[in-house]
Order: structure tokens, then sequence, then C-alpha cells
């Protein structure tokens, strides 16, 4: 199983490396934000996967390596002889500084109280920054430029991509060395049970401290690699979007298993760059979606799979059963139903609508929703709404063998011990 | 009662009292442990046995009095120097490492034995001990079968087999046990027994307990813990002989 | 001197506004275990239900409506939603609500818009309490303290005079014990939620007119009553009251002063006058959202269990 993970990420790197020979830069595009994002949710992972400790105020130090290396990158055009390939290590570095400050006061407390605190921080610093308009450029944020180093210019997407694609892979094999390290053992401890780690004679604050500021040099060098990428900085990423998304991205691929968080950050990341276009209610439906998965598949999409891995060469189950497949064809219907109900009413609410309104000399002009016009106040568009929630929900009953709705009891999320994947 | 302690006495309590609030738990406890002794702490629920042994391990500070080990103040010490000091305890409900190999639950015990806390790198020899010491250990806690099945998946005896190793494997000369036995049957109460005589050779032992059977099975002297303060200190034949300790157990009613 | 008074008047008026919030989220907590992080959603979804049926019946039954359907829906999500994972542990729990919060966050958008809306003080309610030397003196801040001092009183009295109150009081300290006895501390537990939120919504309806009604209401304000909570100690009221009075008045006390921290350290004789730049320079005023944040790490370095915290760590 080992030897099935390490050849079956080489192969990925082979495909990921050999993807700018397609020349379709759009996907490069996507490719970039995915690999940041899956960066900076493997960080978040090390503190709560690892350590146990769950953070909602992530994207302070993700928006401080931003910052840190666009003023690197600002020094290194006015001559500074700094190769660009390591600005990262700026935005890692001012992550780790600011991460071992806040982390020693949010790892004062524990369980929710450490949540709480590292929401308060980041808050703390993203207020800073909209009122200190010097150093963060206020709402125009900071811009710069990538400096060429050696051979290589910088100036185009492939270039930049083979850069965060490098960084990538380097972060990756960090992070499972050290999860491997006698010290990792230590915070996997700290995990299970604190108490007993302190008892037998580790001081447990300063581990913790200490692994609260790897994550968070980890989410800074992700935001280095983003102002490497965009050439600028910007207060906005110091908020509490950016902290919501990657709680969301490592929820949704699973944080159990190393490579969840890069799963979930693909996974939400491709989302967004698709779907943004085509409704405004995409972030809705990835709540959703996370409410869903932390009910009824908590060690997401990834845990969800390495299960069924599990059991299927356990010989108790197959990939999938029929009643699974009708109960999945049926959820798919209700969710079309509750999406189209959803662009419907807002695209009725929006205040662009009156407007069409009165233009349209009164009537109610139909949405377009999957590429239909549907008129909102006409019996079609209820009754399709009616219709593919009763089917769905017809289905989803009908499919209701043990294995059908068994799906939809709610699941814990801690792992039982004994049920590593 | 006064106590003079003696060179050979490795914990020294001095009037030690705790309070929660305007709830008196315990009230000047003067208590001396020998090296190498073992010395069972019993008496009513209630009593304050536990409050008690959790004052001498580090989890409650003191209200009054102080705690010495080998001479040296320990009262208010964090417990990892505690632990450093020498002191290893136990706990009620099982604190090992769920989800981690049985084999790391013990590593961990002697990594911090050997001072490696801060370790990134499996460098040097010091390693090869340290696996061999986690491999004797795990022979000597009959857990070696076990050794990379998650602590948690044990059934319950061994789970508390592993708390216990966990707890001498950080090399403490003073070992506390809270209830060792507790939940088990006679069978494995004879069992744990000589295994913690066995792992507990030539360290000083103190620990609470409930079952008779132990207190005669392993201590050399007992205290009895009745209503904040300390009604008798004595072998087990003293303690049980004793007619103020069989009227703290059992009331009036009984002469 | 009336600066100083009407300063401290705000205080307490928007002290007692987050007390409001706070305590819900305090004593959920205290009771359960439970950190409920939408309950910040639900100060939201009061002032836009207060918003949305003000403008068709009224300020005032807009009020009672907007309290009254938070309180449903903040008993609906604990019934069908928090109730499902409540066994699994306190992490799913709080992951659960976090998503709620986030999802709460887009319906109110899909409702409403990403803006503000204009939700704000009836004509009618415009006129000054009294004056203070000759500042004249709001009478909806006054609204604001008497409608929280009012549900305290209620709350208080219900709480220690009648059996219900008694049954509450101890099913917050040792649910199981209550439980044993045959009381159902499940819904006992609803109901206290329920009341919490609807304790959260009125604040925010008539908060909301008074502050602002945005979409960024929750998370704004969550962050402070975390603050609130961390400061005062997790399960204290008492606790809850002094740190939100105290954030209170200190937070409007700054909006008052325009020095900034250079101007204090150059009178001290720290700085030159060239070097009050950046940081430095930006005046105590603007400073004031940052406060609370400062305050709990001031609390965390002293006082980590907070002003009523317990023993435990």
């Amino acid at each position: 199983m080992r030897a099935f993970g390490i050849s079956g990420f080489v192969i990925l790197i082979i495909l990921l490396a050999a993807a700018p020979l397609t020349g379709d830069m759009s996907m490069l595009n996507v490719l970039i934000k995915v690999f940041i994002a899956a960066i900076f949710a493997l960080g978040f992972n090390l503190l709560w996967g690892q350590a146990g400790l769950l953070s909602f105020g992530h994207a302070a130090y993700f928006g401080i390596g931003t910052f840190a290396a666009i003023y690197l990158m600002d020094v290194i055009d006015r001559g500074l002889a700094f190769p660009t390939p390591l600005v990262p290590l700026a935005g890692a570095a001012a992550g780790f500084l600011f991460g071992l400050v806040a982390g020693w006061f949010a790892t004062i407390r524990s369980g929710v109280y450490f949540a709480m605190i590292t929401v308060a921080l980041a808050e703390l610093t993203a207020a800073l920054a909209v009122k200190w308009e010097s150093l963060f450029g206020g709402e125009a944020g900071i811009r710069s430029i990538r400096s060429p180093w050696g051979p290589f210019k910088f100036q185009s997407t492939t270039d930049v991509y083979y850069l965060i694609l490098v960084w990538t892979v380097l972060v990756i094999v960090f992070l499972l060395w050290l999860q491997r390290s006698p010290w990792g053992l230590i915070v996997r401890g700290i995990r299970e049970r604190e108490e007993r780690v302190r008892f037998i004679g580790y001081k447990s604050h300063a581990v913790k401290t200490l692994v609260f500021a790897i994550s968070a040099a980890i989410a800074g060098l992700a935001g280095a690699l983003l102002a490497l990428s965009n050439e600028a900085a910007n207060m906005v990423l110091l908020q509490s979007t950016g902290s919501a998304f990657v709680v969301l991205n490592t929820v949704i691929g699973g944080a159990n298993v190393f490579g969840g968080p890069i799963v979930g950050a693909a996974l939400t990341t491709i989302f967004s760059y698709y779907v943004a276009d085509i409704t405004h209610y995409w972030m809705l439906y990835l709540g959703l979606l996370f409410i869903a998965l932390v009910l009824y598949a908590p060690s997401g999409l990834v845990g969800l799979v390495a299960e069924r891995a599990k059991a299927v060469r356990g010989g108790e189950k197959q990939w999938m059963s029929a009643a699974e497949a009708m109960l999945i064809a049926g959820l798919a219907t209700l969710l079309a139903g509750a999406v189209l109900a959803i662009e419907l009413t807002g695209a009725v609410l929006a205040p662009e609508y009156k407007a069409q309104i009165l233009a349209n000399s009164g009537q109610w002009p139909a949405v377009r929703v999957f590429g239909v016009a549907w008129p909102p106040l006409s019996p079609i568009s209820f009754l399709t709404v009616i219709a593919l929630f009763g089917f769905g929900i017809g289905l989803m009953r009908a499919s209701s063998s043990n294995s059908g709705w068994a799906l939809f009891r709610p699941k814990s999320l801690v792992l039982k011990a004994g049920s590593k994947s | 009662m006064t106590i003079t302690p003696t060179p050979s006495d490795v914990l020294v309590l001095r009037s030690v009292a705790k309070h929660f609030g305007q709830i008196r738990v315990l009230e000047n406890i003067d208590l001396t442990i020998a090296r190498g002794e073992r010395h069972a702490l019993i008496g009513p629920n209630g009593a304050g046995k536990s409050t008690l042994f959790n004052l001498i391990s580090g989890r409650f500070p003191l209200s009054a009095g102080s705690i010495s080990l080998n001479a040296r103040e320990i009262s208010g010490l964090p417990p990892h120097l505690l632990n450093r000091a020498g002191l290893g305890r136990s706990f009620q409900i099982t604190h090992i490492f769920n989800r981690m190999s049985v084999r790391d639950n013990i590593l961990l015990s002697v990594m911090s034995r050997h001072g490696k806390r801060w370790s990134f790198l499996r460098r040097g020899s010091v390693w090869r001990t340290i696996d061999e010491e986690t491999d004797g250990l795990l022979e000597g806690s009959n857990l070696a079968h076990h050794a990379d099945r998650d602590a948690g998946t044990l059934p319950y005896s061994d789970q508390r087999a592993l708390e216990i190793c966990m707890t001498v494997a950080t090399g403490a000369e003073i070992v506390l046990l809270d209830e060792p036995t507790a939940g088990m049957s006679r069978e494995e109460t004879a069992l744990t027994i000589s295994f913690i005589r066995k792992l507990t050779e030539g360290r000083t032992l103190v620990m609470v307990e409930h079952d008779m059977d132990v207190v005669f099975g392993l201590a050399d002297r007992v205290s009895v813990v009745a209503n904040g303060s300390i009604l008798a200190t004595g072998t087990p034949q003293e303690i049980a002989n004793d007619a103020r300790v069989r009227k703290a157990y059992l009331g009036d009613a009984v002469q | 001197m009336e600066i100083f008074l009407v300063a401290l008047l705000n205080g307490l008026v928007y002290g007692l506004l987050l007390f409001m919030v706070s305590s819900g989220l305090t004593l959920i907590f205290g009771m359960m275990g439970v950190l409920n992080f939408a309950h910040a959603s639900f100060y939201m979804l009061g002032a836009y239900l207060g918003f949305a049926t003000a403008r068709y019946v009224g300020f005032f039954p807009g009020l009672v409506l907007a309290t009254a359907g938070v309180a449903f829906v903040g008993y609906a999500c604990e019934q069908h939603l928090l109730r499902k994972v409540r066994s699994h542990g306190h992490v799913q729990e709080l992951l659960l609500t976090f998503g709620l919060f986030f999802a709460i966050d887009e319906l109110v958008k899909l409702f409403f818009g990403p803006y503000p809306v204009a939700y704000s003080i009836p004509e009618s309610l415009r006129f000054a309490a009294f004056t203070i030397g000759g500042t004249e003196y709001p009478f909806f801040r006054v609204l604001i303290g008497m409608t929280a001092i009012t549900m305290f009183a209620l709350i208080f009295v219900l709480l220690t005079f009648t059996r219900i109150g008694m049954i509450v009081r101890a099913a917050v300290q040792y649910p199981a014990m209550v439980s044993a006895l045959g009381y159902n501390v499940k819904q006992v537990f609803s109901a206290l939620f329920a009341i919490g939120a609807a304790l959260a919504g009125l604040a925010g309806a008539i908060g909301g007119a008074f502050y602002s009604t945005s979409p960024n209401m929750a998370g704004e304000l969550g962050a402070i009553v975390f603050v609130v909570v961390v400061v005062g100690g997790l399960g204290s009221l008492g606790g809850a009251l002094a740190a939100s009075l105290i954030i209170g008045v200190l937070v409007s006390a700054a909006v008052y002063i325009d020095a900034s921290l250079g101007d204090l350290a150059l009178s001290l004789g720290l700085i030159s006058g060239k070097a009050i730049d950046g940081l430095l320079a930006i005046p105590l005023s603007a400073t004031a959202g940052i406060i609370p944040y400062v305050l709990m790490l001031a609390v965390l370095l002293v006082r980590p269990s907070g002003i009523a915290g317990e023993e435990r760590s």
C-alpha cells in the first residue's frame, strides 16, 4: 500500500510537470491556485490532524506571508541580489515569527478556548491591516514585480507554475518527514492525551507553540507563493473568508489522511473557478456541502473513499451497491431541485430583477438556470422544483435497504482506534 | 502528629491542606514515605484520598503546607518538571494514546526519559538504547504481541497494564498509581499485583486502592484517609486491627 | 465632564448589548460544552428579520416577530442538526456550528444582497431622552439599555424564583444528575438554546437598527463575543457581564480620544516628534476596534482562566 502511494505520487508529479506542454494556460492558472490552496490546507492540517488544534483564524498567517513576500520582491527589484525562487522563505519566516507569538497565546488554553482565541487574533490582525494603510496598502493593496534570476525570467505562467510546483513538492516532503520524526510523535501524543504527555515529562505548551508556528510558516509560504503569482498583496487576504475556506477545504477532503486537505483544496478551488461565473451562490452551495459532510461524512471525501477501500479489501463491501447507486441518484436529483429553487429565489430577489420587471412592462422575465429559461411565476418552475424534490426523495426511500439509508445516519468525526486508513 | 523526616524518606508532606472554595477537603496532612517503600492510601469514599493523591502528583495546587521530594520542595511544580524530578503517575481513567500503537505509547515515555524531547532526527546510538528499552518494556508488560496495534483497541486490563508501563518507563523513582486495579476481575487483579511488584522493583510506590487484596499483597505500609485527615498509618496488619479504622469504614453500627 | 459621562453611558449600553448576545453563548457552553460558532449569526438574523418585518408591521411588532423568528430558527437548528452530532463529541458540533455560521452568512446574502440594508431607527423614536450638560442623549440608546436590563431581570426572576428556573440552574451544573432525577434534560437544553438565540435575536433586532445591518455583522460581532467569553470565563454569567461592560466602556472611551499612541510616547519623552509614523500615528480612536483583542491577550497573560474562570486549565 505504501509502495502504491509513492509510485502513484511520482506519477502524479510527472503528469503535473508535463501539464505546461498542453499549452492550456487557463488550466495552469487553476493548478497554480490549487497548489497554493493545497499548501495552505496542509499547513492547517498539521495543526489539526496532527496536534488536534482547530484554528479558525489561519488566514492571518497566509496574509502576512503574502505581504512579507511582496516587500522582499520589491527590495529585489531595487537591486538586492536575492534569488526569486527563494522568496517564499520570506513568507515562511514571517508566518513562523507571527505564529510563534500568536501560538504562544493561543495554546495557553485548549479546545474551544483555543478556537476562539485564533478567531480573535485573526480579527485583530485584519483590523490592524485596515487601519495601517502605509504598511498594508489599504484597499488597493501593494504591487510589485517578479525579478528574473539566473536563466529564469519568471515572466511566463509556465515559469511561475514550475516554481510553485517545486515548492509544493518540497512542502509535502517536509510535512511527511515531520510527521514521522520523533517530535511528530510527541505532537500526536498531545492530540490524543495532552495531560498524559505533560506527566511523562514534556512541556506541552512549548510543543504546541512550535507546531503552531510551523503551521503558520507553511501558511505564510503559501501566501508568499500567491504574492509571486499575482505580483500583488492585499489586506483582504487576512480576512475571515480565507480562514473559513481552509477549514472547508480540509473537512471536505478529510483531515485524517495526509492527502485529504490536498484533495479538498483542489475540489473547492476548481469548483469555485468554474462555477463562480455561473452562479452567485456557489459559496452557499459549498457551505451546505460542508454541513452535509460534517454530518454524514466527517472524515471527508478522501476519508470516505479510504474507508470504503478498506471494507472492499476486507471483503465486507463492494465499491458501490445497487441500493447505494440509487440513493446517490436520488440525492443528485434532490440537489438539482434545491439548486433550481435557490437560483430562482436568488435571481428574483436581486435588485437588478426589479429593474428588469419594469423594463418588461410589469411581467416577471425568465431566469436562466441549467441553460433553460424558467419563468419564475409560472407553474412549470414550481412543478419542476417539486418534481425534482419528490423524485429525489422517492428514489432515496426506494433504495432504503440498510446500506441505502445508512449513508444518512450522522457519523462520528472521531476516528475510532484501529480504524486508520 | 509531628513528623521528623529521616534521610531515607523520599517524600515528605507537612501540614498539607486543600480547600475547594468553602469546602475543606483535606486538613493538616503529615506523611512521610521512605525510599523503596510501597505505600497504600485507603479510606472511605469521599474521604479525600484521591485529592491527596492528586496533590502529591501535582495535578492540583496546595492550599497550604508543603510537599518535598528528596528534600526538595515540589508543590507548585508543573507536571513535566515533577516528572523530571523523578515522579511518575498513572490515572484512574486510562490515559493512554488511543490512536497510536502500543509501542509508540511506551516509546514516548522512554524518549522522555532519555531527554529526547526536541528530537527531529533519529541520530545517535542512544536511539538503539531507546528502542531496546521499549522492546524490553513491551516484553515485561506482556504486550509485545500487541506492539503494533492501536492502544485503544486493547482489552481493558491490557490498557491498564500499558498505563502502568508508561508511568514506569519514564524512569520515575517514585511511582504513583491511582486505583490500578479498578474494574478488574479477581484473576486480572492477581496478575496486576505481581505485574506491579515486578515493574516497581527498587522504586518507591504510592497507590490509592480500594481492593484489600491489593493492599495486603503489595503494601509495606498503609495510610487511612478519613474525613480529610490521616486517621492512622501502619503495616497492613496493624491497620486491619485498628478499631478507629474499622469505625471509619463501617460506622458506629459495628463494634 | 459631560463627554466622560456620555462616553460612559454609551459604553454601558454597548456592553449590555454585548452581554445580551454573549450570555446565551456562555450559558450554553457551561451547560453542554457546546461552543456555538453561529451564535452571532442569531444576532444577525434578528437584525435582518427586524428589518424585513418592520417595513410591514411597524418597528415594535417587528422586534417581537424577529425575536420569535430567531428563537424558532435556533430551536430548529438545535433539534434537527446539532443534536444529531452531540454524542460524537464537541469538535464535530463545533464544526457543524461553524458550517451553520458560514451558510447563514450566505443565505442572508441570497435574500438581502451582499451590502448593508437600510434598517434604521424609526422617525418616531429619534428624540432625546435627557440632556447631560449641553449634550442630548438619544432615547434609542436608552431603549437598548432598558431592553437589556428588562430581559435580565425577567430571566433572573425566572431562574431564581420559579421551579423551572431551579431545574435549569441545576441542569447547568449537573446535567447527568438532573436527568437521573427524571427530568428531560434534553428538552431543558433545547429550550435554553432557543432562549439564548432569542436574546441574541432581540439584541440584533434592536442593535441592528442603531449600529448597522450587513452580512458582515455575524463575523464581526462573533469575534468580540468570543473575546467576552474568554475574558469573562466560559460558563460564567457574572464574568461575561463584567467583560462585556469593560469592553463596552473601553471601546467607547477610546473613540473619544484623538491623541495617538505616538503622542502619548512623545509626551512621555520616549520618542521624537519625527518618529511618529505608521502604527504610532494611528489615533487611539481608530484603534477602538482593536481594544477588545488587546484586552484578551492581556488577560491570557495574566489570568488565563478569565475573570471568573475556574482553576482547571
